[in-house]
């Protein structure tokens, strides 16, 4: 999520523009990137081309509700969806990694881990959407909202789940040493960096609900 | 060492600070950008993996030729 809540007006158009444009360009070789990955990477390439489509709908949206206030809403809560794909595509990476470096691994224990993981976090994506809808609408404000405490509670704790999840994957992978592993090798080390920036977007959102919300 | 950390807290602790351009540029755009751009790069980099994986089991259920 991203700024939930705030005004389309408060920010210059040009970073709605830079942020349509910066997603245009990569939402081509992720696209491409998707199908070479085939099934096995669905899980991580859909969510980033989610992501992409997200983050160019909202700002479209915003530069739009600019001038139209109808869809102010709309552009809040589209905008306010973004991360949370992120989050689900680093798990999609995590489960590639894994799949291609560690050996012992069970697929049907490995399987269920990630789908319950899924349906945290996607139960978390609701129930703050459904939170910042109500606030929106004037039903609660986001200081007595518990369904965006509640959300954002899950949030965190899947980040913190998926930090340690990703560092015990990183420590001993039990697999010979061909390019198969290399490249999970690489896939791991993305995962493993990806966490520092989802962190420090995850806190702006925190940062952010005191304040602004309730706009 | 100290007086930086001060400022960093009182920054990110600042109403005016968390509604500001710059830390949505800082916290929010740069960290997404950077996220998806590191997931095109590694996922370009890898684009061949699932090939070679195909490569190494085709290569390990195929007969040998009898000499």
């Amino acid at each position: 999520m991203s700024s939930p809540g705030i005004s389309s007006a408060a920010f210059p158009a040009g970073l709605y523009i830079a942020t349509v444009v910066l997603y245009s360009c990569l939402i081509v070789p992720t696209f491409y990137i998707w199908r070479r990955h085939g099934r096995a990477g669905f899980l991580a390439y859909n969510f980033v081309f989610s992501f992409c489509a997200i983050r160019i709908a909202g700002g479209a949206l915003s530069m739009v509700a600019r001038h139209n206030p109808k869809i102010e809403t709309s552009a809040t809560v589209v905008n306010s969806l973004a991360i949370s794909p992120l989050l689900l595509a680093e798990l999609g990476v995590l489960h590639e990694a894994r799949n291609a470096c560690l050996l012992r691994l069970e697929p049907r224990v490995e399987r269920t881990l990630v789908v319950g993981f899924h349906s945290i976090i996607t139960t978390a994506i609701i129930l703050v959407v459904i939170g910042i809808v109500n606030v929106v609408k004037g039903l609660s404000t986001t200081q007595d909202s518990g369904l965006i405490k509640a959300g954002l509670a899950m949030l965190v704790v899947s980040y913190l789940i998926l930090l340690a999840w990703t560092t015990i994957s990183l420590r001993d992978p039990a697999r010979l040493r061909n390019d198969t592993f290399i490249d999970g090798t690489v896939v791991s080390y993305v995962s493993a960096s990806l966490i520092s920036p989802l962190i420090v977007d995850s806190f702006y959102v925190l940062l952010q609900l005191p304040y602004h919300l309730s706009a | 060492m100290r007086l930086v950390y001060g400022i960093i807290a009182f920054l990110l602790t600042s109403p005016a600070f968390a509604s500001s351009l710059t830390a949505k540029i800082l916290l929010s755009f740069i960290p997404e950008a950077l996220s998806t751009s590191l997931f095109v790069l590694g996922g370009y980099k890898t684009r061949s993996m699932y090939a070679i994986c195909y490569q190494e089991t085709l290569l390990k259920h195929t007969p040998s030729p009898s000499m």
